[in-house]
């Protein structure tokens, strides 16, 4: 488009100041294009290269620019989307972020000289395109319109994956609501992630999902916004809304609106998380302005010890409100309550939480999640490339497989570490526990298979440190320890062996129960029972066969499991090793060979 | 009387564009006051008597979104009326800049007709 003459001096103007922005820029996109992966820049530039795009976006629209518009408000769109969280930088996305601003650099000043943007069309198209290609957004034209209709498949499916990904990494950060619930950052990018979400379901029209994100947003929003929670648990309301989502997703086949089984309900119990006041409620009903109220806490602050008054009171004799009103109000207060109390309870009783197919399952039935499967790619895989030693050609042949194998490998890994997360917090909401849970070291197990046939024996061990391990809130404080019990899984490479630890801070075993069954079950004399060490005789608990008749650690039939955790391990020529101090917590460690 | 109208926009460009489309609209204001950011908004308005603030809302330091919340907070300013003039067209975010106070919303790239139907009645 050809600028008008009257616009020249803005034109001028423009090229200047966007030219200064892409200068400014330049220095540390090249950095990030020699390191890609420079953390202490990243945020720098995606925020500084947002505001720029975003700027020639909004002035080019106004010139009419659009060859200079479309790859800005492309770029712009994909750096919203790495500053949200939704998507990673790539080398591939930084790349074309230097593209991009060697585009502008070389770009402007033609404008300049032509009063057109004409010659940069073919540029800006090809530019435009990549950048859409690496996002797999599809085309321009389906996103710039927010039409559904075009693309569909492809659409979809990215559509489903990324929400896939976008909800599972709501699900753990409410997981973690413990300790992120203080962390005003975290929080921020948690509302830009549901904020994302409910985009998402905007654009497909996806109306109940949309609804359901933007009560979820709303909430935590408010929260940011200085306002209380009424509820000692609001990630459980959380956490079930996240798992409605995932169902309603199951029963997409194709795009068209679905439906949220008890869509009323979870609203209701999100909107009834947040503790309402009574000048807030009087507010939103237009009754008074913020100020009345402000001076109405004032008045009822002055006499709080001489004549203490409900805010109500104080504002009925301030002639604010009528006493009518005030009633009329606390009603509503009241029956919103009610009306959470009751969906909670509905919930609560048919909200199975756990074990939720992925909406990407739904329709990638060729892309297994059972990491076993995947594993057992990886290593055949191996075995193949060890046997035949491949060369030229078949040389590169496998070692894609090898590459593509280990990502899936990753991928498998990475949704096994958020299941395990969201199964110890349902544990914990299941045995009245505070658990904060850590898996460190989980990458060791990249290469190998191990992960995977410990999946029931850690799964075990799990379940056993909340039920057994861990206090509860009331115990722990009594104990004087914090509310909160930690259990950790640390994983790692030891020589020829994979060493993988479930440790918790609770109470431990009860070292002179399990010193009676030893005896009972003739495993060793009481005489010889006096000179084990604690070591020795948490592995002759291993060897009994029948259980404890207590209920802390060493409960009725947890022996048997743990034998069961043992068997598993030596079936796998591993060991099971355990270390327990009482009030002071347990370690049990499984040392099984690396596999190759 | 004449109104005072500061214009909150990163962009110095972009201020230019809507300063001349004010004039083009043909509505009768008074001074105009320019802000590159939230912050430097809230700090013009705590010096300068001005009677409209323009915003646009993505900009960096402080957006418009926070620069609302902020002037909120500050009862010699919080009843300035500020109006959102931004590409962002979304409901969610415009809803959001209302909650927080702004009495309206214009979208980028506009005509100075457009700026006169719209912003008219608050001049």
């Amino acid at each position: 488009m050809r600028v008008p003459e009257e616009d020249y001096t803005i034109l001028e103007d423009f090229v200047q100041e966007s030219l200064a922005g892409v200068k400014r820029a330049t220095p540390f996109v090249k950095a990030l294009v020699e390191q890609p992966d420079r953390e202490d820049i990243l945020p720098k530039v995606t925020e500084h290269c947002f505001h720029l795009f975003h700027s020639i976006k909004g002035t080019g629209g106004f010139l009419q620019l659009d060859q200079l518009v479309r790859p800005a408000e492309a770029m712009e769109y994909l750096l919203d989307r790495i500053r949200s969280g939704v998507q990673s930088f790539t080398p591939m996305l930084v790349s074309l972020l230097a593209e991009s601003c060697q585009f502008m650099e070389k770009g402007l000043p033609l404008l300049l000289i032509n009063k057109s943007d004409e010659r940069l069309a073919t540029s800006a198209q090809a530019l435009t395109a990549a950048i859409f290609q690496a996002m797999k957004v599809g085309e321009e034209d389906s996103w710039v319109d927010g039409s559904a209709a075009l693309e569909p498949h492809g659409m979809h499916d990215t559509f489903l994956l990324e929400t896939e990904n976008l909800l599972t990494t709501a699900e753990q950060e409410f997981v973690l609501w413990d300790f992120i619930a203080m962390d005003h950052q975290r929080m921020e990018d948690l509302c830009r992630l549901l904020h994302r979400l409910k985009q998402n379901f905007a654009l497909f029209e996806l109306k109940d999902l949309e609804r359901l994100c933007l009560a979820l947003e709303s909430a935590l929003t408010r929260y940011l916004q200085g306002e209380f929670f009424q509820t000692e648990y609001p990630e459980r309301v959380f956490l079930r809304s996240i798992d409605a989502v995932r169902s309603a997703l199951t029963s997409i086949t194709r795009l068209g609106d679905v439906a949220v089984t008890g869509l009323d309900h979870h609203l209701a119990a999100l909107q009834g998380l947040m503790r309402q006041p009574i000048g807030t409620l009087l507010i939103e009903a237009g009754l008074v302005n913020p100020q009345v109220i402000e001076d109405a806490l004032e008045v009822q602050k002055s006499c709080r010890d001489t004549t203490p008054r409900r805010l109500g009171e104080v504002l009925v004799d301030m002639g604010e409100v009528t006493p009518d009103q005030i009633q009329h109000i606390l009603q509503a207060q009241h029956s919103n309550r009610a009306r959470a109390a009751q969906a909670e309870t509905i919930l609560s009783s048919v909200c199975q939480p756990q074990g939720q197919p992925s909406p990407a399952s739904a329709v990638y039935n060729e892309i297994s999640i059972d990491g076993r499967k995947i594993a057992r790619i990886v290593e055949l895989v191996n075995q193949l490339a060890v046997l035949y030693q491949p060369e030229g050609a078949a040389a590169g042949i496998f070692s894609e497989l090898k590459m593509l194998a280990k990502s899936c490998n990753q991928e498998a890994l990475a949704a096994f570490s958020s299941r395990l997360k969201r199964l110890v917090h349902d544990l914990a909401v299941q045995y009245n526990k505070r658990v904060y849970f850590v898996i460190e070291g989980i990458d060791t197990l990249l290469d190998q298979r191990d992960i995977f046939l410990l999946a029931d024996p850690l799964l075990y061990l799990l379940r056993n440190g909340v039920e057994h391990g861990l206090e509860t809130v009331e115990e722990r404080m009594l104990a004087g320890k914090r509310k909160s019990g930690k259990l950790t899984l640390t994983a790692l490479q030891h020589g020829a062996e994979i060493w993988v630890s479930i440790e918790d801070d609770g109470q431990g075993f009860d070292m002179k129960k399990i010193a009676n069954l030893a005896v009972a079950q003739n495993l060793v004399d009481r005489e010889g029972v006096a000179n084990l060490t604690p070591r020795e005789l948490a592995q002759l608990f291993f060897r009994s066969q029948t259980s404890i008749d207590n209920d802390s650690q060493g409960a009725p039939g947890q022996n048997a499991g743990l034998t069961l955790v043992r068997d598993r391990i030596q079936q796998l020529q591993g060991r099971v090793e355990m270390l327990t101090r009482p009030d002071k917590g347990t370690r049990i460690t499984l040392k099984v060979p690396q596999q190759h | 009387m004449a109104k005072n109208v500061l214009l909150v926009d990163d962009s110095s460009t972009m201020r230019k564009i809507i300063s001349r489309s004010l004039r083009q609209a043909g509505l009768d204001f008074g001074e105009i006051y320019e802000a590159g950011d939230g912050q430097e908004a809230l700090a013009m308005l705590e010096k300068e008597s001005i009677d409209i603030v323009l915003s646009d809302i993505n900009m960096p330091n402080m957006n418009g979104i926070e620069f609302l919340r902020e002037k909120g907070n500050r009862p010699a300013i919080k009843d300035i009326p500020v109006f959102m003039i931004s590409t962002e067209t979304g409901e969610d975010i415009i809803g959001e800049a209302k909650s927080l106070g702004a009495i309206g919303a214009l979208k980028k790239p506009f005509t100075p007709d457009k700026v006169n139907e719209v912003l008219g009645p608050f001049m």
